[in-house]
């Protein structure tokens, strides 16, 4: 029974699947939401902020290309803090953490109020497949819908179980159902399906909590909008959260239930986060750590919830109730939700191209969690590009792939294509070798060509954008050309603000770069000084930077000419001697375009790569060889006759 | 004609040196490897064991009987080059050698390229770069205790320098990435002695293998001394005396010797070159100044300079004027024709002025030769010191001196309180460097690096 028809679908309504569905409607097309639970869209099932070290990027970065996720915390955000403020600017992240009801309710209304865009309550059952295509869905009640492109957003949710202590039942979050059917279809396609674990923390009753055990943490009193379109200033009143200590009676408590733990038993087969690991797991792997910390986090201004960070445990009700009275603070502590493991299908994300369509069938995009990721963040990005990469797929343009020296998003996708992953992945700032480059400050200078391609802003947003990029870089012009001379004026001023005197014309910029000079210190050589922080934050960094950004940019343009290698279509890696039954593997899986590419494929060793640019040397000179050698055929044919 | 895979082709070649000796050894390696020599073999089983001696006679296809010989068999994954490997030992007879490589090449070998078995070996992944140049080393070392040491790089000696370097890096670099990454969790990892104590190791280690550098260029390349001083001082006779045989012209006519000559010997196991060269001084003659400039050249690229002096005559201002251009550190003073000693005074001046190391030495008794050749091997003692004699390769040297490079400024950094950041992208700088020496990057430098040395493709 075939009813509707759209331009794209998007079967899920988490944080992947808005950005994806958005995405998708604001370019032109039309598509459908599918979510099985229309009251938890954009639901924050976990920790209740967004941002944080490498994720605050992937936020500002999803912004400045069009995408909802900073707007979204903006507006409910109820503590705001800069991770490493006190570190170099290039690892500065921003972190707020939101109010999750509000959160959800506002993307409800930007999802429900787009144009373009339908919502549909359902459960998606199965793909609807033509000669290879994926052409729509079908739902639990039967129907067919009929779509172009199809983007599967579905997080944790694919033959999810949920474990609390020995006893397992089937459902992706509490008080949501798990999706069957789906992974099964695709690993009938031929996918490679695995399973993941993650975990979560107990809901604590704020007014069972004896706050004055805990030390407050208070947020910062300065804040950045995560957008480049809010304002500077919080719209909520903020909160402040506990810091509170386990403590050596809750680790034996934990020792001795570790026979209840599903993880410990072996009921769990999936692979859980190492970055995130359960109490049990911290227990566990430090023995010589007698207390760990753990923040309460207040979940929203009107809900008396308290998100008991770093505690994520999967034991049962009756040993959490007692583990929990032994952290200072909770001796009479009520547990609202306690904590549970859940563990689902992901896709093994090697078999997704750059754009996030699926490898196996075309048309089928995957984003979020069912490609081994973690986070909102993570997903979010995803669900941005592949949403974005569907509607461009229609409207037969080439994909938007980010390289790794343009964004952390483009970190994402790289290292999901090429690397896999074989726990939840969550993006970190080493995880990005131009790190120095990759900064939150410099977001809009680094996405604004490819945000002007996609196309989601119309010119005049982007006009101010463009406006301050060309400021900034004219005031650096300046600076590099405008010189203090040696001279008693000029020392005495260099003096006065605490630095070294000159010992030969020196530009401003080079001045600047001195570790004990700032900014405002430069009113002493330029007046008017440029003030406006939008102008100027970016642009002192840049200055201090210079000297590493110089080298960066060397290491990137070496980086690039193995990017620029290409490998041939036709390659025949099982051909090419010294490459491992492994290696071919992953490599006719992964199909790499460059020789860049295929050296970033995990399991490929750099000895293959040395082998397989041989084979292309070999085959070019052979190329030369063999057009060589048919003109003597030929000429000895024509000679003959 | 098109051409098949060479990459494909079993090759063959004499793998002991060309010539007559006891015995020769031809190496077969490539998947057909069995079939091919079993057509000149019919003793040879169709499916021999691995590692195990067969004995027989070989045979043309005509019938005629070619040599008496043993196979070794070797099976694909376990033997030097990963790949199917025959080795037969015939007797030691250019001939038959010869009628063997015929033979197997009308059986469908292709003859070897040089170092082709070393290129398979390391593309098979059996070696890493290191290993593989330590083989071109073992083939190309001039004495001994260089092959000894070639020999210990390509058992992994030297990566595991490296990779103990590289595994330092990896721990600093975790310690400061986790200190950027993880700071809001309540990790133990900014106790700044144990960090400052780590880096001082690396540095100290990287030092190590850069000293080293030095004796084990020499342990190679053998120790060069260059014979030098004004006409008529009697360098060639020393050198004669010296290598024991009547190599340099000798003559009462200054300036005879306008070529250099080079006469090697071996000392403690190392190879020491003597170079004789044309007496420095002023001269109008155009062949003999050509010849001056030789020596001069000689000189500076000598490990080692004897300087002679007449003894009769003594240490003169014109020898001043030729020690001043001479590397002081690397000069021996040599006061020979001690059998003429006439003034003493003007040479002790001149060494109390220096306090270089001189030595009596007469050509026509043979005093002092012996002290002059203990005086050699103790230096050379010096650098036979095993800890120190690792690196062997010009190009580790120069990725060591830009690893330390890279150490280091992460190391100042570090003193100076900077941010994990920029120390972490000094010491990534680092590690990628390392990377490079252990073959592990894929760089084109180290890519056509492989082309120069091992032959490939043509």
């Amino acid at each position: 029974m075939s009813t509707q028809n759209f331009d794209v679908i998007v079967v899920g309504a988490g944080h992947a699947g808005i950005e994806a569905c958005l995405a998708s409607s604001r370019l032109g097309l039309s598509t459908l939401l599918i979510t099985s639970n229309i009251q938890r869209i954009g639901y924050m099932s976990c920790n209740p902020a967004i941002g944080g070290l490498a994720k605050g990027h992937m936020v500002r970065e999803i912004d400045a290309l069009g995408g909802q996720m900073g707007l979204a915390t903006d507006a409910t955000t109820i503590q705001f803090k800069r991770l490493n403020a006190t570190k170099g600017p290039a690892v500065r992240g921003s972190r707020s953490q939101c109010d999750k009801d509000k959160y959800s309710k506002y993307m409800t209304n930007v999802v429900l109020l787009e144009p373009n865009l339908t919502t549909l309550e359902a459960e998606v059952k199965k793909l609807l497949m033509n000669s290879g295509r994926c052409v729509g869905i079908q739902t639990d009640q039967g129907v067919d819908i009929h779509a172009k492109s199809v983007v599967i957003t579905t997080g944790t949710f694919m033959n999810a179980v949920m474990h609390v202590g020995l006893s397992s039942t089937a459902g992706g979050r509490v008080g949501d159902r798990a999706t069957t059917g789906l992974s099964d279809q695709l690993r009938a396609h031929g996918f490679l399906v695995q399973r993941l674990k993650t975990g979560t923390p107990p809901r604590l009753k704020a007014s069972s909590i004896d706050w004055s055990k805990t030390t407050p943490q208070y947020g910062d009193e300065k804040f950045y909008p995560f957008s480049f379109r809010s304002e500077r200033r919080l719209s909520l009143p903020q909160v402040t959260c506990y810091l509170s200590r386990t403590t050596e009676k809750t680790h034996e408590i934990i020792r001795e239930n570790l026979n209840k733990s599903p993880i410990f038993c072996g009921q769990i087969e999936g692979l859980g986060p190492r970055y995130c690991p359960s109490i049990e797991d911290k227990v566990t792997r430090f023995k010589e750590k007698i207390s760990h910390q753990t923040f309460l986090e207040p979940e929203g201004l009107d809900t008396d919830h308290i998100y008991l960070q770093g505690i994520s445990t999967s034991l049962p009700q009756d040993i959490q109730d007692q583990f929990l009275r032994t952290i200072t603070g909770l001796e009479n502590v009520e547990v609202l939700k306690y904590g549970y493991a859940v563990e689902y299908d992901f896709i093994e994300p090697t078999q997704i191209h750059y754009s996030l369509e699926t490898r196996g069938i075309e048309n089928l995009f995957l984003a979020g969690q069912i490609n081994g990721t973690s986070g909102y963040e993570e997903a979010a990005a995803q669900g941005f590009l592949a949403g974005v990469n569907a509607a461009r797929k229609i409207l037969e343009k080439p994909a938007i792939v980010l390289s790794r020296d343009q964004a952390y998003m483009g970190v994402l996708v790289d290292d999901l294509v090429n690397k896999g992953t074989k726990e939840p992945y969550r993006m970190f700032t080493s995880r990005a070798e131009y790190r120095l480059i990759l900064r939150e400050d410099n977001t809009l200078d680094r996405l604004y060509n490819v945000s002007r391609e996609i196309g989601i802003f119309k010119e005049k947003d982007l006009e101010e954008v463009f406006s301050l990029k060309s400021k900034r870089q004219n005031l650096r012009a300046e600076l590099d050309d405008s010189y203090i001379y040696p001279n008693a004026h000029t020392q005495e001023k260099l003096r006065y603000i605490g630095t070294k005197e000159i010992l030969k014309p020196t530009s401003l910029s080079t001045l600047l770069r001195r570790p004990e000079l700032q900014w405002k210190h430069l009113e002493q050589f330029v007046s008017p000084l440029e003030t406006d922080p939008d102008i100027v934050d970016s642009l002192e960094i840049d200055i201090k930077y210079s000297g590493y950004i110089k080298r960066q940019e060397e290491v990137i343009s070496q980086f690039k000419k193995l990017e620029n290698m290409h490998i041939p279509k036709a390659i025949n890696y099982s051909s090419i001697k010294g490459l491992s039954a492994e290696e071919i593997e992953k490599l006719e899986r992964v199909k790499p375009g460059t020789l860049g590419q295929a050296a970033r494929i995990s399991g490929v060793n750099p000895s293959a790569i040395q082998a397989i640019l041989v084979r292309i040397k070999a085959s070019e000179d052979r190329g030369n060889d063999i057009r060589k050698s048919t003109a003597l055929e030929n000429s000895s044919v024509v000679s003959t006759t | 004609m098109f051409k098949p895979d060479r990459d494909q082709d079993t090759i063959c070649a004499l793998s002991t040196p060309a010539g007559r000796g006891g015995i020769s050894v031809v190496r077969i390696s490539g998947k057909n490897s069995v079939e091919y020599l079993k057509k000149i073999a019919l003793f040879f089983p169709d499916h021999p064991e691995s590692h195990k001696v067969y004995y027989g006679h070989l045979t043309t296809k005509a019938g005629d009987l070619i040599d008496e010989v043993l196979i070794s068999y070797f099976a694909s994954g376990k033997s030097f080059t990963s790949e199917a490997t025959c080795e037969i030992s015939c007797h030691g007879n250019p001939v038959i050698v010869q009628q063997i490589l015929k033979e197997l090449i009308g059986s469908g070998c292709r003859a070897a390229d040089p170092g082709e078995f070393t290129y398979r070996a390391f593309m098979n992944g059996r070696i890493d770069l290191v290993q593989a140049e330590a083989v071109l080393s073992t083939i190309e070392s001039q004495s001994v205790v260089a092959s000894r040491m070639a020999l210990r790089q390509l058992q992994g000696d030297v990566s595991e320098q490296f990779e103990t370097l590289e595994k330092n890096t990896i721990w600093l670099l975790s310690r400061f990435e986790a200190a950027i990454d993880f700071s809001t969790e309540d990790l133990e990892i900014n106790d700044k002695k144990e960090l400052e104590t780590h880096f001082l190791e690396l540095i100290f280690h990287c030092k190590k293998l850069i000293n080293a550098f030095e004796s084990g260029r020499v342990l190679r390349d053998g120790l060069r001394v260059a014979l030098i001083g004004l006409p008529n001082s009697g360098k060639s006779s020393l050198l004669n005396k010296l290598v024991g045989e009547e190599r340099a012209i000798v003559t009462e006519v200054p300036g005879t010797t306008r070529d250099l000559i080079e006469v090697d010997i071996s000392l403690k196991g190392v190879r020491v070159s003597f170079i004789d060269s044309a007496g420095i001084r002023n001269s109008s003659d155009q062949v003999e100044s050509i010849g001056i400039e030789r020596s001069r050249k000689a000189a500076a690229e000598a490990d080692l300079v004897l300087y002679l002096f007449d003894s009769s005559i003594g240490l003169i201002h014109d020898d001043e004027e030729v020690l001043k251009g001479l590397d002081s550190k690397k000069v021996i003073l040599v006061e020979h024709k001690s059998d003429l000693k006439a003034n003493p005074q003007g040479s002790i001046k001149y060494l109390n002025q220096h306090g270089q190391t001189c030595i009596s030495v007469s050509s026509k008794t043979g005093s002092g030769i012996n002290e002059l050749l203990q005086l050699l091997e103790s230096l050379l003692v010096d650098l036979l010191n095993e800890d120190s004699g690792v690196l062997i390769q010009a190009r580790h040297y120069h990725l060591v001196l830009e690893f330390e490079n890279f150490l280091k400024r992460a190391y100042e950094q570090f003193c100076n309180g900077q941010g994990e950041e920029v120390i972490a992208f000094e010491l990534r700088e680092g590690q990628r460097v390392l990377n490079r020496i252990l073959g592990r990057s894929v760089d084109e430098d180290i890519i056509s690096r492989i082309f120069k040395d091992f032959c490939i493709g043509k």
